[in-house]
């Protein structure tokens, strides 16, 4: 493990209000009224918003790794503002570089990768089926 | 003779065709060069035994019926641990995937499978294609042949290492925002990251997809030909690969390297690529190897790129947007690493992705997910897609306008010591500034040697090219290469 992350990095400035991020919603969340990790300023972010973002990454951090990380974020975020220099008026966003559309193919049977194959490298199985930790709470 | 090893792949072609040595041999030529380089730790995985039977295998076909052995017939070569390999470890370099076997091969592998050539092992990277430097490798970092206290650049440094330490004659690596050339840069090989769409990305794990393409490492432009012309070409099972006819890069190679004449090309040289941080001594290299093509006929542009500066930015919103998205396939369910005791699914996902993951790996998720997540999506994601844009159009109005090749510095520096970069990450990107802008526009951009610092460490020279004309750069390349000496160049103690 190479990562640094408890030597750098000091905690970024606190959010206003938002930074709670209560009712936050997760990545492509739509509409009016949906809410990302916190509803402050774009360029910093706080330590609940850093703890949020992990949530949604499904990733767990320490207390320390959460300071460390606010730190080095606020430095990337910071130096992607420059883009708020750039006039993009009238200028259309990329989707690709060479303008692809969907292909589709036709609707037959071919043949796939052997399940056994698949199932080689399955972390724990159950015969043909792969185990998993409860899904669904029993009570 | 000239030792096996330092022999092209052209070289190794042709001495196996003529049988002057035989495929056995040369494979256990590299496999005894890569035992003694153990220490550069550009392997994570080599396969002596299976290189060792393809190689009697084609010693068997060349014997029988030389006609219908394939172009590359007994040729190795090594692959960046990130493309697929049937039965072999694929570990990107990470924790993640450190016991996860390949079930099928890359398309990449499938076809230099059948063009004949033989696999010496898979190389080492930064930990799933994310760094510049080789240092985020969960299996340490490798080290540069020229000077082992320094980085080989990354993340294909394991390939550019092997390369130049003559432990291979040519490898493929990943190139997202320079990961091939970079590396070339620093340990003076030549490098090249085909356009867009060329090459298929099947059986390659996925870093940014609207970025990622795969090419080759070699000591030699014809070599790069040669290679990218067997990875080249449409592929079903991977829809943004384009149904274009391949050239013939060879061809061109070799044409120019026998009449290395440039009159009537005209050389873009951008000048937001010669700023402060440029290096004094790169700067210097690279202005010599623009006098250098001017000699050969060559006119010299000066060109203006002038959505330059904002291209990391936008690279470090889109690629780990992508990223970020990418990797969430990687929950410990159907393969890869799983924590142990979860006894809730979400535990078991967090926990697994916590344990597998280094931190750069969790920094990009992080930063991606942030700019994806609703109310900054806008002014990140979609601010950085336009800008994207704008970096597109600056490429097509200078070739429509002003040029046909673009050249300038591969990096801003040399090769920069083990640990110097790890723990300031944004210092680490803004080595990328060079590269970056080839990939966010899909243009096809090579690294070639062109010159040593004082302290005798490589320097490499980009040349960019128009879309699909990765024939155009091979032309350039190769009458630079055929009229100077740096190529030639080797480590010492290798």
């Amino acid at each position: 493990m190479t990562g640094k992350a408890s030597s750098t990095g000091t905690e970024g400035p606190a959010q206003g209000p938002g930074a709670q991020g209560p009712g936050a919603q997760g990545p492509g969340a739509q509409g009016p009224g949906a809410q990302g990790p916190s509803a402050g300023s774009p360029g910093q972010v706080g330590l609940p918003e850093v703890r949020k973002i992990a949530q949604l990454s499904c990733l767990e951090i320490s207390e320390a790794e959460a300071n460390a990380l606010t730190g080095q974020i606020n430095s990337i975020l910071g130096y992607m503002s420059s883009l708020e220099r750039v006039d993009v008026s009238g200028v259309e966003a990329m989707s690709h570089v060479h303008g692809v559309t969907n292909v589709l193919r036709t609707d037959r049977v071919e043949p796939s990768l052997p399940v056994e194959a698949l199932f080689s490298i399955v972390p724990e199985r159950s015969g043909r089926f792969i185990k998993t930790p409860l899904v669904v709470d029993s009570e | 003779m000239t030792e096996i090893t330092s022999l092209t792949i052209t070289e190794l072609k042709s001495g196996l065709a003529a049988r002057q040595f035989s495929a056995t041999e040369v494979a256990t030529a590299f496999l005894s060069r890569i035992a003694k380089n153990g220490d550069l730790n550009a392997f994570t995985e080599v396969l002596g035994d299976s290189a060792l039977a393809e190689a009697a295998n084609c010693d068997q076909l060349i014997g029988k019926d030389p006609g219908k052995a394939g172009a590359l017939c007994g040729v190795p070569l090594a692959l960046k641990d990130i493309i697929l390999l049937r039965g072999v470890k694929n570990t990107c370099g990470s924790k993640m995937l450190s016991n996860f076997v390949a079930p099928y091969d890359a398309t990449v592998t499938a076809k230099l499978k059948s063009a004949g050539a033989i696999f010496l092992g898979k190389t080492n990277m930064d930990e799933f294609a994310m760094g510049s430097s080789n240092e985020t490798s969960a299996f340490g970092c490798v080290r540069n042949p020229w000077d082992r206290s320094r980085v080989p650049g990354g993340s294909s440094g394991g390939s550019a290492a092997a390369v130049a330490a003559n432990m291979a004659p040519g490898a493929l690596g990943t190139d997202t925002g320079g990961s091939i050339r970079q590396p070339s840069a620093f340990c003076s090989t030549v490098g090249i990251k085909p356009t867009y769409g060329r090459v298929s990305r099947y059986g390659v794990v996925a870093f940014a997809s609207s970025l990622d393409q795969v090419g080759p490492i070699a000591r030699s432009v014809r070599d790069c030909a040669i290679l990218t012309a067997a990875i080249s070409g449409h592929d079903p099972h991977d829809a943004t690969s384009m149904d274009l006819k391949v050239p013939d890069f060879e061809g061109a190679a070799a044409q120019a390297s026998q009449s290395p004449e440039l009159k009537g090309l005209r050389i873009g040289v951008p000048k937001e690529y010669f700023i402060a941080g440029l290096n004094a001594e790169v700067e210097a290299s690279v202005r010599k190897g623009l006098a250098h093509l001017q000699s050969l006929g060559a006119e010299l542009v000066e060109i203006t790129l002038p959505h330059t500066e904002a291209a990391v930015a936008v690279y470090y919103i889109i690629a780990p947007a992508e990223a970020s998205s990418n990797l969430a396939r990687f929950d410990g369910i159907r393969y890869g690493h799983r924590a142990s005791g979860a006894l809730k699914l979400e535990d078991l996902y967090a926990r697994s992705r916590s344990e597998g993951f280094g931190w750069e790996v969790k920094r990009r998720i992080l930063i991606g997910t942030y700019v994806l997540s609703s109310g900054y999506i806008e002014a990140y994601y979609h601010r950085a897609q336009k800008v994207r844009t704008l970096i597109k159009r600056d490429f097509e109005n200078a070739f429509a306008n002003s040029c046909d090749v673009i050249a300038c510095p591969t990096a801003p520096t040399t090769a920069f010591s083990i640990g110097e970069k790890t723990t300031d990450p944004l210092a680490m990107y803004l080595n990328d500034v060079f590269t970056i802008p080839v990939n966010l526009a899909g243009l096809p951009a090579m690294s070639l040697p062109c010159g040593f610092d004082k302290t005798g460490l490589p320097i490499g020279m980009q040349l960019i090219g128009k879309p699909w004309d990765e024939a155009g750069l091979f032309k350039v390349g190769a009458a630079f290469e055929a009229t100077t000496e740096w190529h030639s160049h080797k480590p010492k103690g290798i």
